[in-house]
């Protein structure tokens, strides 16, 4: 039948025409269109008549070539190949069989496209292969074998799958947004369930998840896309292309750019078939080839799921009508059901960056059931997931908790800034492990690449690196581990502040430390890494001694591991002093962190250790003991190290530390600002560091006697800390301490008083009232009650924190004895002479020691003591005592307080009658004075 | 993306294609051999180079498939100006060699004085079923007649094993009009086959 262009031009029109019509009307309207060309009307019809699928014509010569493949008819393994099913980038696919005495048995048997040229590769291959037999979920197409076959060729024979694709099984049903979300809820998990045993995917995508007769998908593939790129990558002339199998449309702008995958890929990926399941359309239209599909994924957002829903890219796509039709609804309620939180779920889902992605598919199969029950979604709070992601940019390593110090005020009062923000750190390490995963993760490919140029090197040495490998590898995936253990529980409660969500909390990580003991009880690296992460969470919650718990559990673990000597060990260490320091248990922290400083200095440079952070916390827990100058040596270990690393935000974190033991107030001024303005730059002014290094700045000026100045700052990290709510409780209470101090010493006692109680209110609660947090909120409160002259609640107070303080700091610690000595002040004032001459003597045996005790303490102190020893009626030592303070002032630097001594001297001879000597400390002594 | 996972250089001759067709009439030669290297050359092809495609076939690291190219051509200087053009250029030799060898065995069958086997309806995937194979590359003349396009689109789906999505990329469709070409194109071959070749051969 032959026909001139244009009439086969009708023709066909016509035979398009008829079939969109409904089938009752065709007959209609092909007459119709007709009229008298019954020619022409003959021919639509025939060709009709012959519309149908055509097996022979869709498979073509495939079915006449494929007689050759010399592998069907053979056996592979246990199986014998039947057909070939498919082809596919990483190999083909056959339909094999083996049949046992009282069985049969149909597998699918995948040939990858690949050598096994080296003992390496084949080694890899097995091991690879002991993986994914592990893999054994309902879910999870089931891996029955492997090996090589006769040439060498390695071979899968998998759970052979009689299902449809994803996306067309939904559509063949006309399933409902829900049903298709209650589907997608299961891959999600199965895809968890892979991550959790070590297995990425890296290819998922519609075609590769089937659904059976009964509903059940199945997912294909795992873990081969990982080996193939594993093995070619490990070939040296591949190696230069690097390439990839991958499928553009699902593939990460990680993947697409050649960047180093994670777990986050099949997040991106099942992100993709989300979008595709809920909209019928892809997230990215492909306008041409690869490099600008690439270039769109990796550069634009898509539109959202319900934008794209009402867009049809061309004019030979289904219309919304259509397509909705699919989903058993109106356009316009699919519409209305993705907009919002379905937008946002795919949305956080495919994120670009990973960090800001779920942080495992456990969070987004949760997120969808959270939207199928009608609870609000996670993928709201975006907030959390940017500043995860600003966090990772500025923490290197995975231990990122910084203790922090804050100026001690004058008058003793000192104080740690708890560590700044733990709680959103600890939230915000998920992010940073992953990074953390990644980074190792390029590592063992770096490892990797090694190993391969040493393959000709003696073969000892090949299996050396072959293992660091392997080594690495478990490291970047026990890494991932412990980042999705961080991100379910922190971002499944992102309000952790709030009390009542705590207890939940602790027992989910209860229940997940046990998960893991029986799960990997077998790998003690990795459930060492899990208790530990696990460990830090408790502490994030201040859930102290089941923090401790397990972290020990994790050290001792590490320490049969890797023995006392490692950076595991180390890194236990730090964690246990971080905590222990946050409890006030100083001496242990000390112990602690000293050796994990020292471990992390003796490990070699090229092992992955943080000196700089060891230093810093530990320099922390020694300023705490009053060791001020090895705090500055330590602070500035941590500096030089920093300087040289070259991250702004670390460098910035070690001179605002080291401000605080700096005793030259004028070099810490300038220290603080280059701190804040740093800070300010690089997280911007709302951040809980920046608001640190503010109110360090205001306690500063408060020293420096500038203090309006004082008040300035410290009133704006006042309101800056509230801002931030939760995550800003640590530096409220700091920053209010300082001012109640600076209002006190401008003369408003009322508004001192009120910023005091709430300071103690907050670390009341959260550090309880045996901590040296509270001391230091009493100690400002009892100056306070002194100066409104309510003496007996100046001397409860001060008893208050000399009962604090003799219990958490060594004996002879400078700040314990001016607790003495202001209580010994007070006791003299209530006519409690006796009493407070023990007191003050002890304190003053203490201060006259030197060490961090100054002049001034000791003078103050003799000063106090002389009076209580005039009250007792011992004039000669009272005397003695206030000779003995006026010759230890150095007039220089403390003329104020000389002046002061003279006047207590002059006003002791008068009382006692004396005027000729009381003459002689009328006038100031030394010209210096006049300064 | 690099440049290196972009397009694996067409290292294939038209002399290495004849030579392809030379092994059809090569008594030493293994046609079928011959037609299934090609074969598999064009599917690892198609998918290493289709890079408009709309499908979801996995990429092969292009490395490999060029590893394969050298081994089965050699190293010479590419001559087409795109893959795609390449592709369609071997999809054809593909179907010019079974259509030689098919006819070649045809004439055997008959002028070799055996009993004709009539054709069962299972034998309809059976290697190189030529009689269906010669009608039906009678009919794709006459569709070429009218409507060259389709019939390439049938070229490159049916002698070359392409996705209809990735015979629309190599012809620059979308793969929606692609799907309706064939459609269209396939009723026309099926009546041309149904009229002119045995009933009993359709399975429908």
């Amino acid at each position: 039948m032959t026909w001139t262009t244009e009439r086969w031009a009708r023709i066909e029109q016509l035979f398009h025409g008829v079939l969109q019509a409904p089938a009752a009307a065709r007959e209609e309207h092909l007459a119709a269109a007709c009229g008298d060309d019954h020619e022409l009307r003959a021919a639509v019809e025939r060709l009709l008549a012959a519309d149908a699928e055509d097996a022979w014509l869709e498979q073509g010569v495939s079915a006449a070539v494929r007689g050759h493949d010399p592998l069907v008819g053979s056996r592979v393994g246990a199986f014998t190949i039947v057909e070939r099913l498919a082809d596919g980038g990483m190999g083909t696919v056959y339909r094999a069989s083996r049949t046992g005495a009282d069985f049969a048995q149909e597998a699918a048997v995948k040939v990858l496209r690949l050598g096994l040229s080296t003992t390496a590769m084949r080694e890899r291959f097995a091991r690879e292969r002991q993986t994914l037999a592990r893999l054994v979920h309902p879910n999870v197409a089931r891996l029955l074998d492997g090996g090589t076959t006769e040439a060498g060729v390695p071979y899968f024979a998998m759970e052979l799958v009689d299902g449809e694709p994803l996306d067309r099984f939904c559509d063949a049903r006309h399933l409902t947004l829900r049903a298709r979300l209650q589907l997608f809820v299961v891959v999600c998990r199965a895809v968890q369930f892979a991550h959790q045993n070590l297995v990425v995917h890296l290819d998922l995508k519609p075609s590769n998840i089937l659904v059976d007769g009964h509903g059940v998908p199945k997912l294909l593939d795992f873990g081969v896309a990982g080996l193939l790129s594993e093995m070619t990558e490990g070939q040296a002339a591949v190696a230069a292309t690097r390439s990839r199998p991958l499928t553009p449309e699902y593939a990460s702008p990680e993947q697409l750019r050649g960047e180093p995958v994670t777990t986050a890929a099949d997040l991106y990926a099942l992100g993709v078939v989300l979008y595709e399941l809920l909209t019928g359309e892809r997230p990215y239209v492909r306008r041409g080839g690869d490099l600008e599909l690439a270039r769109a994924v990796c550069d634009t957002e898509p539109p959202r799921p319900s934008a794209a829903f009402a867009r049809r890219p061309d004019a030979a796509a289904p219309t919304a009508g259509e397509r909705a039709q699919c989903r058993g609804g109106r356009p316009v309620d699919v519409e209305r059901s993705l907009r919002g939180d379905l937008d946002r779920i795919v949305g956080k889902a495919m994120a670009r960056q990973a960090a800001r992605r779920y942080a495992s598919c456990q969070d987004l199969a949760a997120d969808v059931e959270r939207y199928l029950r009608g609870f609000p979604v996670l993928a709201r709070e975006a907030g959390v997931a940017y500043r995860a992601a600003k966090f990772v940019r500025r923490h290197v390593g995975l231990v990122v908790t910084t203790l922090l110090l804050v100026a001690s005020l004058v008058g003793g009062i000192i104080g740690t800034w708890r560590m700044a923000e733990v709680a959103r750190a600890e939230r915000d390490l998920a992010a940073a492990a992953t990074r953390t995963a990644e980074r190792e993760r390029d590592a063992a490919a770096a490892a990797r690449a090694e190993a391969e140029r040493e393959r000709d090197a003696a073969a000892n040495a090949r299996e050396r690196s072959e293992h660091e490998a392997g080594h690495a590898r478990i490291e970047a995936l026990s890494n991932h581990l412990v980042a999705e253990f961080l991100g379910d529980m922190f971002l499944a409660s992102p309000l952790l502040a709030e009390r009542a969500q705590r207890e939940q909390v602790l027992a989910t990580i209860a229940r997940r430390a046990e998960q893991v003991r029986r799960r990997h009880g077998s790998e003690a690296h990795l459930l060492a890494n899990l208790l530990h992460a696990l460990g830090r969470a408790c502490t994030a919650i201040d859930a102290w001694p089941a923090a401790e718990a397990l972290l020990l559990e994790a050290a001792a673990l590490r320490e049969r591991t890797f023995g006392a000597a490692s950076v595991e060990r180390a890194l236990s260490l730090g964690s246990l002093g971080q905590l222990y320091h946050r409890q006030g248990r100083l001496a242990e922290a000390a112990t602690a962190l000293r050796e994990a400083h020292r471990l992390h200095r003796e490990c070699p440079p090229d092992v992955h250790t943080d000196v700089a952070l060891a230093a810093n916390d530990l320099a922390a827990v020694e300023r705490a003991l009053g060791n001020s100058g090895r705090a500055r040596e330590l602070h500035q270990e941590a500096l030089s190290l920093r300087r040289q690393s070259g991250d702004p935000v670390l460098l910035a974190e070690s001179l605002n530390n080291l401000a605080n033991s700096e005793p030259d107030l004028q070099v810490a001024r300038r220290q603080l600002e280059e701190a804040l303005r740093l800070r300010g730059e690089l997280l911007g002014p709302q951040d809980p560091l920046t608001i640190q290094s503010l109110a360090n700045l205001g306690t500063l000026c408060l020293r420096l006697g500038a203090l309006a100045e004082a008040r300035q700052h410290l009133q704006a990290a006042v309101d800056g800390a509230r801002s931030l709510q939760g995550a800003g409780t640590d530096g409220l209470a700091m920053a209010l301490r300082s001012l109640a101090y600076t209002e006190l010493r401008r003369g408003d006692a009322e508004a001192a008083s009120a910023a005091i109680a709430e300071a103690l209110a907050l670390d009341t609660a959260r550090f309880g009232a045996d901590h040296l947090r509270r001391a230091a909120c009493l100690e400002v409160r009892g100056a306070i009650e002194e100066r409104q002259g309510r003496w007996p609640a100046a001397r409860d107070t001060w008893q208050e924190v000399l009962r604090i303080r003799s219990a958490a700091l060594p004996a002879g610690h400078r700040l314990t004895a001016l607790a003495r000595t202001s209580l010994g002040s007070a006791m003299v004032k209530m006519g409690d002479a006796e009493a407070a001459v023990e007191l003050l003597v002890t304190a003053l045996a203490t201060l006259v020691q030197g060490g961090e005790s100054t002049a001034a303490d000791a003078t103050d102190t003799r000063v106090a003591l002389a009076l209580a020893y005039e009250g007792a009626g011992d004039l000669a030592a009272a005397e003695r005592e206030l000779l003995a303070a006026v010759g230890a002032v150095p007039a220089a630097p403390e003329a104020a307080r000389q002046a002061a001594v003279r006047r207590h001297l002059q006003a002791f001879y008068v009382r006692r009658g004396r005027p000729d000597e009381a003459a002689r400390y009328a006038e100031p002594a030394l010209p210096a004075d006049k300064r | 993306m690099r440049a290196a996972r972009l397009l694996p250089p067409s290292r294939l001759r038209m002399s290495d294609l004849t030579r392809f067709l030379h092994a059809a009439n090569d008594p030493a030669a293994s046609p079928e051999a011959a037609a299934a290297a090609l074969y598999d050359e064009i599917r690892r092809l198609a998918r290493g180079c289709l890079r408009g495609e709309r499908s979801q076939h996995t990429l092969p690291p292009t490395a490999l498939a060029n590893e394969a190219w050298l081994r089965l051509f050699g190293a010479e200087a590419p001559q087409f100006a795109s893959s795609g053009e390449f592709l369609a250029a071997a999809i054809t030799t593909l179907r010019r060699l079974l259509v030689e060898h098919g006819r070649k065995r045809a004439r055997l069958k008959r002028g070799g004085g055996r009993v004709h086997e009539p054709l069962q309806p299972d034998h309809v995937a059976a290697p190189l079923a030529d009689e269906r194979l010669l009608a039906l590359d009678e009919a794709l003349r006459q569709l070429a007649a009218f409507d060259p396009g389709k019939a390439k689109l049938v070229e490159l789906r049916f002698f070359g094993g392409l996705s209809v999505d990735e015979a629309a990329a190599v012809l620059g469709l979308s793969p929606r009009t692609a799907a309706r070409d064939w459609r269209v194109a396939r009723a026309f071959l099926r009546s041309q086959l149904q009229a002119e070749g045995a009933p009993g051969d359709l399975d429908d």
